[in-house]
C-alpha cells in the first residue's frame, strides 16, 4: 500500500486553522504521510505540524450559511482540539477522508516512527539505556536468592515477557514453565522490585483456578520460594472480590487460601479499561466546555469519577508500599491480566518507596522495566484516546483502549504536587512522556510486547524517546530546579482536597 | 500478628477511651493574662477534645476572660490554647434527647446571635435555662473548630462558661471592647507609627502626589464629621466639585456618603466611590456631579458607573461563608469521611468560589477599561461601604505595582476600608465576609503571579487573624468616628503586629498570646511572610520594557476561569485540625502546604524546540486551561498522633529553606551574569511581560503557568544556566 493511495487531495490553498490559546493561522494545508502541515507561507512563516497518529477523531461540520465547504473538527489524543475551515466543498470531503484513513493506518511498518531520523548525532542511544541485564542486575545485586533466568527465550513461556525474567534462584526452569501454564497469558509471578529491607515485590497474570478450582503444584512452589519459611506475604488483588469470583467462571479466579496458606488475599479494586475512559472522556469533556461556570464545574470534574479513581489508584500503591516497607512483608500484584492496573500499582508502589525512581532516568527506566518491557500494549491501549468513545463508529472490538497508562502519570503527578522538591524531573517531563505514548516520531512506544517490538526491528529502525530526552541539551530543560534528592520513602496524602487535576 | 490497615489520610484519629482528668490544683492552672485582662468565668476538669476525636484530649481548666477564651491544659506543662473573643463565631451545644427506642440522640443547638431566629429569643435568655451542658463546640471565624467537654467538671461550669461566652463574645457597643481596658492598663510607650492612617490631610496629599492624579483636590468639608459620619475629616473629591454642592449632593444619598476619590492617575482616570441615591426619580443633582466629573475628564469621556448592588448581593456573599463555615469545620472524623466522596460538590453548592471568581472578573474588567480608555469609575453601592470597598482595592491591586508590596497592602487596606468606613464588626458580628472576599480574591492573584507580590498567603491569613485581635484597634471600629472619639492608641494597630510577629507562624497564630509585647523599634519583615520570589521580579521583567500602555504599567495577569479558581486551604481547610508534634515522625513541614509559589516554579516552561523542526506534535492544551489545581493539599502532614505505632508518616519534601536557597543562587547567578555552559541544570523561563506584548488581548487568558503550550507567542528567555 502506498500512501499515494490514501490521500485524496495532498493540498489546500486558503485553509483557516482555529486552535484555542492561539491565533488564527491561514495558509496552506498540505498532508503528507504522517504529517498534517498548514503553513501560511509569508515572511516568519508560521507552520503548524500535526501527525495524523495524534489524531483520535474528526468531526465533519458542514458549512451552514454558505453551501460549499465546511469545518473539520479534528480531535487529538493529547486532548488537544482544533478546527480547520475549508472552502471548496469537494476538499472538505477529500481531506476528511484523508486525515480520517491516515489517522487509522495499521500497518506498523508504515508509521512515522520508521521514517524518522535523528538529525542530531545521539549521543547515548535509548534503546541500550535500560536494558532489562542491567536494571535487572541492580535488583538481584545485593542479594543470593534471585537470579536473572533467560526461561522465557524466543518468547516461549510468555509472550508478554521480555526474554529475561527475575525468578528466585532455587526454582528451576521446568516449575517456571509449569507455573506459567497456570498464569493468564503464561504471566508467571516476576520479580518488580526489591526493597532495600528484603521485602520484595512480584506481579504476575491471574492464576487459572476456573470453575473446578485447578490448582498448581509449581506455582505455589515458585511464589512460597519467595517468602521463606514461616513468613507471610500478601497478595494485592487489583479487582473487586466479585469480579475476581466472576473470573472463574471464564477460566480465571484468585489464588484459595487453603492452597496458598502463607499469603493473604486483599482486594483494592481500580477500575479498569471502559469505566476509565469513560471517566476520563468525562473529565476532557467538562474541561473542554468553556461555557460551564463556577456552578457546575466542580460538580462536573467530581461527576467524573477520575479524581476517584485516581485516588484509588494511589491507595492501592500506597497499601502496597506500606507492606513492604513498614511490614516487611512480600507482596504479590495482579489483576486479571496482568498487564494495565497491576503494572500501574507496582510501578507507582516503586516511585513511593525507590528514590531512584523519582530521578529522570530512573524514571525513564521504570517506565522501561515496568511498562514496556512488562507487556502493557500501547499499540492497542493507545491506539484511540477519549474522544474516539464518542464516536461509536471508529470501536474496534479487538482493541481495547484505556488510559491506564495516563492514569499512572497523573498519580506520579499527584505525588510531585505532594513533594515538589523530591523529584528531579518537572511536570514537563511527564507531559512529554504522555504525548509521545500516543503519537511520537520515537520507536518507543509503539507494539503491544516485546516480542513483537524484536519482530518489527524497533532498535534498529526507529530511534528511542529516551535517545532524544538524555541528549544533555534536552534533558536539563526537564530538570526540577527545587530538587534535593530525598532518600526516604514519601508517604503521600490519599485525602480528597490532594487530589488535583492534571491535564 | 500483623497489622494490617489499608492506607489512610487521616491518621492518629483512632479513637482511644476517655481519660478521667486527674484532678490538679487549679492554683497552678492559670493562663498568662494581658494587661487588663479579667477572668470571667471559669471550669474545672474541662477535656478538650483533639481536633475530629470523640473521645480523645486534653484535660485542664477553661477561662473566659474579658479578651479570650484560654484553655490551660494539665496534662501538658504550659500549654496554654486561646482564642479572641471576638473570632467566635458561633458557639453550639449538643441537646442529648432520648428519641423513640430509648436511643439517645444529640442535637446541636446553636447559641448566641448567630442562632437561628426562632431561637434567638431564647438564647438571649439562656442564662436561666436550667439545662446541664454537657459539651460545647466553639467554631472561629478563623476557621478553627474546639471542643470542650464538661462532663468531669462540677455540674454548673458548662452553663456558667456558656453564659459568659454569649455576653462577652458578641458586644454591642464598641464601648464595652477589651480593647479600650487594655489601652488604659498599658504604660505609655509611643511606637511611632510609619503607616499613613488616611486620617490626616497629608496622607490623602501624599497619596495623590503619588499617582500624579490631576483634577481632584482635598476637601475639609467633613471636618467634625458634619458631612458624612463614616467617612474620614478629609477626602479627596473632584476640583471642580465645590463643598457646598458636595454638601447638598451626599444629604441625597444613602448613608449621607458623597462621592468621593480612592484612586487616580494622571491620563485622568479614577476610581470614586458613592452611595445610592434615597430617592431615585430625584437624579437631578446626581446628573449633574456625573456631569461635573465628565468636564473634568482630559478627553470628555462619561463616567462609568458600576451598580455593585445588582451584582453582589451582600446576604449571599454571607450565606456563603457560613456554608463555607460548615464544610470545613468537620466535628467529627466520620463526617470528614462522609464528606469526602463529595466535596467537590459540597464545595460548589456552597458557592464562595463563584463569588471570587465573580470578583476577579468584575476588577478584571474595571481595570481593563482604566488602561485602555482612561476611564472615570464610579463604584455605586448601597452606602458604598462593603462591596465597592472590595472592588475598588483588587482593582488597585491590580493596577498597581506598589500595592502589591507588604507595606502598600496595608497602605491600601487602611485607606479603602478602614478609613473609609466599611463596618467590620457591628454589621457582621465579627465577621466580615466581604473583607474575606477581598483577601481570598488577593490569595487567587498571588497564586496566579507569582513574581509579583513582596508577600504570601501567611501574610493574609494573618490579617484575616488580626480581625479578632482584641489588643489591636485597627479592625475593632467601624467609622472613623468611633475611632476619633474611642481608639485611645493609635500606635496599637494591626500592621505594627503582623509586622512583629516573632518566630514561626504555627506558634503565634492562635491568638495574642504569643504576641511580643516589646514592639521593635525598626520593622524587619519577617521572613516568614515574604515571598522569595519577589526578589526575582527586576530579573524577570526588567522594569523598562516597551510593553507600557498609555504609560501604564503592565496590569496583573488575572484569570477569573472556573478552573483557576483555588481554594485557599491553608486557611479553610487546615486551622480545622491542629498539629501534633510526632514522635519520630520526621521533621515537620515549615510552611503547611507547596505553597503556589513553588507550583510556579516549576512551571516556569521551556518551551522545547522541536527536534530538528521535523516534527511540531500539537502541543496545544484544550480550549479551556484545564490544569488550575482545584487543591494541593496534604491534611495528613498535619495530623498525625505519637501514639500510632505502625504508621510514621515523614514528610519529606519541600522546605522554606530550598525555596529561599534557590532565589539567592538565582540572584547570584544573575548579578554576575556567569554562565555555565557545561552544566546539567538551568532554568529557562518565559518571561511574563514577554506574554503581555505578544498577544493582542491585555491580559492573557491563561495565566503564565499555562505557558507550556508552547504558544509562538512566548518569548523564551534563557536567562541563565545554573552551575
Amino acid at each position: 500500500m502506498e500512501f499515494i493511495e490514501l490521500i485524496k487531495a495532498p493540498k489546500v490553498d486558503n485553509v483557516i486553522l482555529r486552535r484555542p490559546l492561539f491565533p488564527r493561522i491561514e495558509g496552506t494545508l498540505c498532508v503528507t504521510g504522517h504529517h498534517l502541515i498548514l503553513s501560511s507561507r509569508k515572511e516568519d512563516a508560521q507552520e503548524f505540524w500535526l501527525l495524523h497518529r495524534n489524531v483520535d477523531v474528526i468531526e465533519r461540520r458542514p458549512s451552514q450559511s454558505q453551501f460549499t465547504g465546511g469545518s473539520i473538527v479534528v480531535k487529538c489524543k493529547d486532548f488537544s482540539v482544533l478546527t480547520l475551515d475549508i472552502g471548496a466543498t469537494e476538499d472538505f470531503i477529500n481531506i476528511g477522508d484523508s486525515i480520517e484513513a491516515l489517522a487509522n493506518l495499521d500497518v506498523p511498518g508504515l508509521l512515522y516512527p520508521f521514517f524518522y531520523r535523528s538529525l542530531q548525532p545521539i549521543v547515548e542511544d535509548g534503546w541500550f539505556a535500560f536494558t532489562p541485564e542491567s536494571e535487572f542486575s541492580k535488583l538481584v545485586l545485593k542479594t543470593d536468592d534471585w537470579k536473572i533466568s533467560y526461561v522465557n527465550k524466543d518468547f516461549k513461556v510468555c509472550d508478554s515477557y521480555p526474554e529475561a525474567v527475575v525468578i528466585p534462584k532455587s526454582i528451576p526452569d521446568e516449575i517456571i514453565v509449569a507455573a506459567a501454564g497456570f498464569r493468564q497469558g503464561g504471566r508467571f509471578p516476576v520479580l518488580s522490585y526489591r526493597h532495600e529491607n528484603g521485602s520484595v515485590l512480584l506481579r504476575s497474570g491471574q492464576p487459572l483456578v476456573g470453575p473446578s478450582g485447578k490448582r498448581c503444584k509449581e506455582d505455589e512452589k515458585l511464589i512460597n520460594a519467595v517468602l521463606g519459611p514461616g513468613k507471610r506475604g500478601y497478595i494485592i488483588d487489583t479487582r473487586t472480590q466479585t469480579l475476581a469470583q466472576a473470573a472463574k467462571s471464564r477460566g480465571g479466579g484468585v489464588e484459595p487460601e487453603t492452597s496458598y496458606p502463607q499469603w493473604r488475599r486483599v482486594h483494592k479494586p481500580i477500575d479498569r479499561h471502559h469505566n476509565l475512559l469513560d471517566s476520563l472522556a468525562k473529565l476532557i469533556e467538562g474541561c473542554n466546555d468553556t461555557a460551564s461556570t463556577m456552578d457546575k464545574w466542580l460538580s462536573r470534574i467530581e461527576s467524573s469519577n477520575w479524581l476517584t479513581n485516581v485516588r484509588d489508584t494511589l491507595n492501592c500503591a500506597c497499601l502496597v508500599a506500606q507492606c513492604l516497607d513498614q511490614d516487611n512483608l512480600s507482596v504479590l500484584a495482579h489483576g486479571s491480566d496482568g498487564t494495565d492496573t497491576t503494572l500501574a500499582v507496582t510501578s507507582l508502589s516503586q516511585v513511593i518507596l525507590n528514590p531512584d525512581c523519582r530521578t529522570i532516568r530512573g524514571f525513564e527506566a521504570l517506565i522501561e522495566r515496568e511498562w514496556i518491557q512488562g507487556g502493557y500494549p500501547f499499540g492497542s491501549r493507545h491506539f484511540h484516546s477519549v474522544y474516539a468513545l464518542s464516536a461509536s463508529t471508529l470501536k474496534n472490538p479487538k482493541r481495547k483502549y484505556a488510559p491506564t497508562f495516563v492514569l499512572f502519570l497523573d498519580c506520579v503527578w499527584q505525588l510531585f504536587s505532594q513533594f515538589p522538591c523530591s523529584f528531579e524531573f518537572k511536570e514537563q517531563f511527564l507531559l512529554t512522556i504522555f504525548q509521545h505514548s500516543y503519537a511520537s516520531q520515537y520507536g518507543t512506544f509503539l507494539g503491544d510486547t516485546v516480542c513483537e517490538r524484536e519482530a518489527l526491528c524497533l532498535t534498529e529502525k526507529t530511534v528511542s524517546l529516551w535517545s532524544y530526552i538524555n541528549r544533555p541539551d534536552i534533558i536539563h530543560t526537564f530538570i526540577n530546579p527545587l530538587y534535593e534528592p530525598n532518600p526516604v520513602v514519601i508517604w503521600p496524602s490519599v485525602a480528597p482536597p490532594t487530589i488535583v487535576r492534571f491535564g | 500478628m500483623i497489622k494490617m490497615g489499608s492506607f489512610r489520610s487521616y491518621v492518629g484519629l483512632e479513637e482511644y477511651e476517655m481519660k478521667i482528668p486527674r484532678p490538679v490544683n487549679s492554683a497552678f492552672l492559670q493562663p498568662k493574662f494581658i494587661k487588663g485582662e479579667l477572668v470571667i468565668a471559669e471550669a474545672e476538669n474541662v477535656l478538650k477534645f483533639t481536633s475530629m476525636s470523640k473521645k480523645k484530649g486534653l484535660s485542664g481548666s477553661l477561662f473566659v476572660t474579658n479578651a479570650r477564651l484560654v484553655f490551660v491544659s494539665s496534662d501538658r506543662v504550659c500549654s496554654e490554647d486561646s482564642i479572641p473573643l471576638l473570632s467566635i463565631n458561633t458557639l453550639c451545644y449538643y441537646e442529648e434527647s432520648k428519641g423513640s427506642g430509648g436511643k439517645k440522640t444529640k442535637r446541636k443547638v446553636k447559641l448566641g446571635p448567630h442562632a437561628i431566629d426562632s431561637s434567638a429569643a431564647m438564647s438571649s435568655t439562656f442564662c436561666s435555662a436550667s439545662t446541664r451542658i454537657h459539651e460545647l463546640l466553639v467554631i472561629c471565624s478563623n476557621f478553627r473548630c474546639l471542643r470542650f467537654s464538661f462532663k468531669f467538671s462540677l455540674v454548673d461550669h458548662g452553663q456558667k462558661i456558656c453564659n459568659a461566652l454569649i455576653h462577652w463574645s458578641f458586644p454591642k457597643q464598641p464601648e464595652k471592647l477589651f480593647y479600650l481596658d487594655y489601652c488604659r492598663a498599658l504604660d505609655v510607650y509611643n511606637y511611632g507609627n510609619p503607616l499613613p492612617l488616611y486620617e490626616i490631610p497629608g496622607d490623602w496629599l501624599r497619596e495623590i502626589k503619588i499617582s500624579r492624579t490631576i483634577g481632584y483636590r482635598i476637601t475639609m468639608a467633613n471636618m467634625e464629621f458634619k458631612v458624612c459620619e463614616s467617612l474620614p475629616e478629609t477626602i479627596v473629591v473632584p476640583a471642580n466639585l465645590s463643598d457646598v454642592r458636595l454638601t447638598s449632593l451626599s444629604g441625597k444619598l444613602k448613608g449621607s456618603r458623597p462621592p468621593f476619590w480612592v484612586w487616580g492617575d494622571f491620563n485622568g482616570s479614577a476610581i470614586l466611590r458613592m452611595g445610592k441615591l434615597h430617592n431615585e426619580s430625584d437624579s437631578g443633582a446626581e446628573n449633574q456631579f456625573f456631569e461635573t466629573l465628565r468636564k473634568a475628564h482630559p478627553q470628555k469621556r462619561k463616567p462609568h458607573i458600576y451598580d455593585l448592588d445588582s451584582t453582589f448581593s451582600i446576604k449571599e456573599i454571607r450565606q456563603s461563608m457560613t456554608r463555607l463555615f460548615e464544610l470545613c469545620c468537620s466535628e467529627s472524623l466520620s463526617n470528614l469521611e462522609d464528606m469526602d466522596s463529595k466535596f467537590l460538590s459540597q464545595l460548589e453548592i456552597t458557592k464562595w468560589l463563584s463569588w471570587v471568581s465573580k470578583v476577579l472578573q468584575v476588577s478584571q474588567e474595571i481595570a481593563e477599561s482604566i488602561v485602555n480608555l482612561n476611564d472615570i469609575i464610579i463604584l455605586q453601592e448601597n452606602e458604598s461601604r462593603d462591596i465597592s470597598c472590595l472592588i475598588g482595592s483588587v482593582v488597585q491591586v491590580i493596577l498597581e505595582a506598589r500595592f502589591r508590596s507588604i507595606t502598600g497592602f496595608f497602605s491600601l487596606i487602611q485607606k479603602d476600608w478602614i478609613s473609609t468606613g466599611h463596618a467590620f464588626h457591628s454589621n457582621y458580628m465579627h465577621t466580615s465576609p466581604v473583607f474575606l472576599l477581598f483577601l481570598d480574591s488577593v490569595y487567587q492573584l498571588c497564586y496566579q503571579n507569582a513574581f509579583e507580590f513582596e508577600f504570601n498567603e501567611q501574610l493574609l491569613s494573618d490579617i484575616w487573624d488580626s480581625c479578632f485581635d482584641p489588643t489591636a484597634g485597627t479592625f475593632l471600629f467601624d467609622t472613623p468616628t468611633q475611632r476619633k472619639h474611642l481608639d485611645l492608641r493609635k500606635d496599637l494597630n494591626v500592621w505594627h503586629r503582623i509586622l512583629s510577629k516573632e518566630g514561626s507562624s504555627a506558634e503565634n497564630e492562635n491568638g495574642p498570646v504569643g504576641y511580643r509585647r516589646q514592639f521593635p523599634q525598626v520593622h524587619t519583615i519577617p521572613k516568614c511572610l515574604v515571598n522569595p520570589f519577589y526578589k526575582l521580579r527586576p530579573i524577570l521583567c526588567p522594569p523598562h520594557s516597551k510593553s507600557f500602555r498609555n504609560n501604564h504599567p503592565p496590569l496583573l495577569c488575572c484569570s477569573h476561569s472556573v478552573a483557576d479558581i483555588q481554594l485557599w486551604n491553608a486557611l479553610y481547610l487546615d486551622r480545622t485540625t491542629e498539629p501534633i508534634d510526632l514522635n519520630g515522625g520526621g521533621t515537620k513541614l515549615t510552611l503547611s502546604s507547596p505553597t503556589p509559589h513553588t507550583k510556579n516554579m516549576h512551571n516556569l516552561s521551556p518551551r522545547t524546540p522541536s527536534p530538528g523542526g521535523s516534527y511540531v506534535g500539537s502541543t496545544s492544551s484544550s480550549p479551556s486551561p484545564i490544569r488550575g489545581s482545584v487543591f494541593l493539599f496534604s491534611k495528613n502532614n498535619q495530623t498525625s498522633d505519637p501514639e500510632s505505632d505502625s504508621e510514621t508518616i515523614v514528610c519529606g519534601g519541600r522546605n522554606f529553606v530550598n525555596e529561599q536557597k534557590l532565589v539567592d543562587l538565582l540572584l547570584v547567578a544573575s548579578s554576575t551574569s556567569v554562565k555555565h555552559h557545561n552544566s546539567t541544570s538551568s532554568i529557562t523561563t518565559s518571561s511574563r511581560r514577554g506574554d503581555l506584548t505578544g498577544l493582542s488581548h491585555p491580559f492573557p487568558v491563561v495565566p503564565p503557568r499555562f505557558s507550556k503550550t508552547g504558544s509562538s507567542n512566548t518569548r523564551i528567555n534563557p536567562f541563565l544556566d545554573l552551575g
